[in-house]
């Protein structure tokens, strides 16, 4: 490989020795391929800016790396999703997608003029649309391309396709038009990935997102002259046509999508991050943030070099959507992501920050770590969104790192746990993207719970193993097609031990963890009387309990109460009174994991006790010269996967001091409001900041 | 005029010192009622627990997750309570401040008699004015914002950039507050009107109180500017002493318990103020003659 700002110097020394014909002037940016680069791509494009139209030829060479013989290929057609309202992404959307609408007459198509082998022959007729995943019949996002010749193992085909295609208005999922204001994305007829003895191509859906093979990309898009454009990749050179247009030419290796933005507008902000240069195209009225930006491109790029392994290409291009163009925001493409904002975003809300670390991350685990997002979306969003956590914690502290305003202090596990404890038992992590039981459950199984989960993992492994598991698991898997067995495997191994009985129930079961200290109780021994007897535990209750609870001889330690007691060091007057403790612990939901559990005496004393949690509950008992003052599990809250810390502790008097903290608070600003009921329009005012 | 107004309507005020604990003790009393429904499912939840003491200090946004993910038995009650209390609370503060103005405007020192009898007496005709005030009310909350929209529509098109949205965002939410207090201005010294002629037609009352606040626009605006002024200030000095109490401690807890209170004990005291204020502008303004000018008086 060579270093990246070296790479680019050979590029600009490429060119000037081959000043041949457009598809034969080749950069180079890696000296030996990355990955396996079996779909390579070489597109023209002209941008139709009136009209939202593009009209493109592509060259697809693909390469037949499977031992089968391929008689057929499967494209996707990605923009057909928006073609009507009977496609397979408009029937499960509704419409309507991270709270974007298209407009009434903003529908987007792609449609495939021509396809020919690059011999001449035109197989445009055996073009099929099928539905592997339904039977919808009106969805086109899918084409099935039968050929008149095989092709061997480690043969190769090429093909000449020309195709039209209208972008969707206003940006919807992630693409589209907005007046002067374009972001192109999954807009061009774009091969299968042949996994497995079969071609997995699935349709476009609400919530899937994608999935392709590695390869090189030349692209030349012809945009309006005084537009800027953003790519995936380098930009190799800028062409004027002398007619009002200018072609862009974009190189890219070892990438497997690629997507494009282009507008008059953006303004330019470049700095760099260790040996990554960075771009950020910002829109006019956000441009006093693009320094925020830039930095926190920088922090993930640090972060994630040092944390993970290194970022191999040269650049990062981070795109600023334009206002009434949010559908575009929030997506990450190869070496290109997108975020978004909003004029004068306060600097304690970090959105833009946490948008930007998280797209940024899935040049990680997407991109780069190529995971199949239609079938296992977490180990793409999922993982990155426990890198995501991660950073935004070490960058912005533990207190308020993502929320720091006006007093207020929220962490991303905030959010997270805000998002999961709600509706934790849906589906199991591991699903299809669109066959999770709602949207939500999408969201929840995708996002903040496998995040939890992983965050649950760190604090069992230690942060060390948790560390080498990521890095180990990056490194092995760049540039292939992991599936949720190899991460499982690559867990196993690091960490030394199996961890099956984890993944098995976090990743595949619906199960929720939700450990509870149920009860506690503590109660003075009445002293026997008497020569030389055994002081049992059925002797030593007062006569007048309510409670009876008689310790179990097999469940205790050596600290409780099964130990037992010669009368003889209990005879002497002044021998202190001895107390009865009793902690239950139950596991109320179905995942089992190993707790700790803390026991404070009123003295100070502390007794901590492990339990592997697998049974339906856990009697601790303790006779000890002092009162029992509380239990905890998991003191420490370690396991955030569990739904309820509040359960989590129980004390054996009744405390509410907090309580009444929290209720004259309340209490005070119920009465203010009452008073001052337009104090609530100031909600208005803040609202305007987000 | 202002500071005298202002000095007269203190002065009133402390010979009646009984009428601000009234209204204090009934915005406290409503502040239990508000505070029963939450205090109730939160001890349930924590009272027995580690957080039910940590919570005596710092906030918690575990809990808060918690507490809305779990609580949700609880949540119809304390929002049937959060829409019903307010509205009963305005409805009292309203029959108060019949037995109020009536005190101002005589120049009388307290009588429970007077205080309760005047309060009914004049309900009934400000809940009609009320009513009658609420279409003012509504132009003045809606329609600047709407104006400003236009404008920017008219300037800068269907698609401006977002800092003039921003701005104009800020401008709306002036406008809005701005809406907000004229029309309470209007009400205040409608019902004064009300008061002080003993009258009992409505529309002409609301009349006056709008004829009045705007021919001395600066001197009605002022005072309740100089009332509000001094609330912010307050607000901001009781925000600075509550964000240091965040000790675990039971006598910590009282002494914001107390800090909150003598806040609100303050703000009614600013609200009797202002109503003291507002009847002494009123008795020395020409309002009289506005109203011959407008041709409702021959």
């Amino acid at each position: 490989m060579i270093h990246k700002r070296s790479a680019i110097l050979l590029i600009g020394v490429l060119l000037c020795a081959f000043v041949t014909p457009k598809l034969s002037a080749q950069p180079v940016i890696f000296e030996q391929p990355l990955s396996p680069r079996i779909a390579n791509y070489n597109i023209d494009v002209r941008l139709d800016v009136e009209k939202k139209l593009l009209f493109g030829k592509e060259r697809l060479t693909w390469k037949n790396v499977s031992p089968d013989v391929i008689d057929e290929l499967q494209f996707h057609l990605y923009l057909n999703g928006f073609r009507n309202n009977q496609s397979t992404f408009m029937q499960e959307s509704g419409g309507s997608h991270r709270n974007f609408k298209m407009d009434e007459d903003g529908w987007g198509f792609i449609k495939v003029d021509k396809i020919m082998l690059d011999s001449g022959v035109d197989l445009t007729g055996r073009i099929e649309f099928i539905h592997p995943d339904d039977d919808n019949e009106f969805d086109k996002t899918v084409f099935r391309l039968s050929l008149p010749e095989s092709i061997p193992p480690g043969g190769s085909i090429r093909l000449d396709i020309d195709f039209t295609a209208k972008l969707p208005q206003p940006p919807f999922a992630r693409t589209g038009a907005k007046d002067e204001y374009f972001f192109v994305g999954q807009w061009f007829p774009k091969i299968g990935v042949y996994i497995d003895g079969e071609w997995n191509c699935h349709q476009f859906h609400r919530n899937s997102e994608f999935f392709a093979d590695f390869g090189m990309y030349n692209v030349r898009m012809t945009v309006p002259e005084d537009n800027i454009v953003g790519a995936t990749g380098i930009e190799v050179e800028v062409t004027n046509n002398g007619d009002g247009t200018a072609t862009h030419f974009y190189h890219a290796e070892d990438v497997h999508d690629f997507a494009w933005t282009t507008s008059p507008e953006f303004v330019e902000v470049t700095g760099s991050a260790q040996d990554v240069d960075i771009r950020v195209l910002m829109q006019p009225d956000h441009v006093n943030q693009g320094e925020r930006y830039l930095e926190a491109a920088q922090v993930g790029v640090e972060y994630f070099q040092n944390w993970y392994g290194d970022y191999p290409f040269p650049n990062l291009t981070v795109v600023d959507p334009r206002r009434k163009a949010s559908g575009s925001g929030g997506m990450e493409y190869p070496t290109l992501i997108t975020a978004g904002t909003s004029y004068r975003m306060p600097d304690g809300i970090r959105l833009p920050e946490m948008v930007i670390i998280h797209e940024f991350g899935h040049n990680y685990w997407y991109h780069l770590v190529a995971s199949n997002e239609f079938e296992e979306p977490w180990l793409d969003e999922g993982i990155n969104s426990y890198s995501e956590n991660k950073i935004m914690a070490a960058e912005y502290g533990l207190n308020g790192d993502m929320l720091d305003i006006f007093g207020i202090k929220l962490n991303d596990t905030h959010f997270q746990r805000a998002s999961y404890i709600g509706r934790p038992d849906l589906d199991p992590i591991v699903k299809k993207a669109w066959e999770y039981y709602s949207n939500g459950s999408y969201a929840v199984n995708n996002y903040p719970r496998p995040a939890l989960v992983l965050l649950t993992l760190e604090n069992y492994l230690g942060q060390e193993t948790m560390d080498r598991l990521m890095r180990t698991y990056f490194e092995r898997w760049k540039f292939k097609h992991p599936k949720t067995q190899d991460f499982i495997d690559v867990a196993n191994e690091v960490a030394g031990q199996k961890l099956d009985w984890f993944f098995d129930q976090a990743l595949f079961t619906n199960y929720v963890l939700d450990y509870s200290v149920d009860r506690v109780i503590t109660k003075k021994i009445k002293k026997d009387k008497g020569y030389d007897f055994t002081l049992s535990v059925e002797h030593a209750l007062e006569e007048d309990s309510t409670e009876n609870e008689i310790p179990e001889q097999d469940t205790v330690s050596n600290d409780s109460a099964s130990e037992e007691t010669t009368i003889d060091s209990l005879k002497e007057e002044d021998e202190p009174e001895m107390y009865y403790s009793l902690v239950k612990i139950r596991r109320l939901g179905e995942f089992q994991f190993p707790v700790e559990i803390k026991v404070v005496f009123e003295n100070g004393d502390i007794v901590k006790e492990k339990w592997d949690g697998r049974d339906y509950w856990k009697k601790l008992e303790y006779i000890k010269p002092t009162k029992l003052a509380y239990a905890t599990v998991d003191p420490d809250e370690k396991i955030l996967l569990d739904v309820k810390f509040h359960n989590n502790s129980k004390t054996v008097e009744t405390n509410t001091i907090g309580v009444n903290k929290l209720a004259i608070r309340w209490m005070f600003w119920m009465q203010f409001l009452m008073d001052q009921p337009e104090f609530l329009n100031l909600f208005s005012g803040l609202s305007l900041r987000l | 005029m202002i500071v005298k107004s202002i000095i007269n309507g203190f002065k009133q005020v402390r010979r009646n010192m009984r009428i601000v604990y009234i209204f204090y003790l009934f915005n406290l009393l409503f502040g239990v009622l508000l505070m029963l429904p939450f205090r109730a499912p939160v001890s349930k939840m924590i009272g027995n627990t580690l957080w039910g003491e940590q919570l005596a200090g710092r906030f918690d946004f575990n809990f808060l997750l918690e507490f809305l993910a779990y609580s949700k038995d609880a949540l119809p009650a304390i929002s049937a309570f959060l829409t019903t209390v307010p509205i009963v609370y305005l409805l009292l503060s309203l029959f108060l401040s019949g037995g109020a103005f009536s005190i101002f405007v005589t120049g009388e020192t307290f009588q429970p008699v007077r205080f309760w009898g005047d309060s009914a007496r004049y309900f009934g005709r400000f809940i009609r004015l009320g009513l009658f005030t609420i279409p003012v009310f509504l132009a003045f909350i809606l329609l600047p914002p709407l104006l400003v929209k236009g404008i920017q529509r008219l300037i800068w098109g269907s698609d401006p950039y977002q800092n003039i949205l921003y701005w104009g965002g800020w401008l709306k939410v002036i406008l809005r507050y701005s809406g907000f207090y004229l029309s309470v201005m209007i009400f205040d010294y409608a019902r004064i009107y009300v008061v002080e002629n003993d009258e009992s037609k409505m529309l002409l009352a609301l009349k006056t109180g709008f004829l009045f606040v705007f021919k001395n626009l600066l001197r009605t605006g002022g005072l309740m500017l100089l009332i509000i002024v001094a609330g912010i200030i307050v607000l901001i000095i009781y925000n600075l002493i509550a964000d240091v109490l965040t000790l675990p401690n039971a006598l910590v807890i009282i002494f914001l318990f107390l800090v909150q209170q003598l806040y609100m004990f303050f703000r009614m005291l600013l609200r009797v103020t202002l109503y003291a204020g507002e009847v002494s502008l009123f008795q020395n303004s020409d309002a009289e003659e506005i109203l011959l000018a407008s041709g409702e008086k021959a």
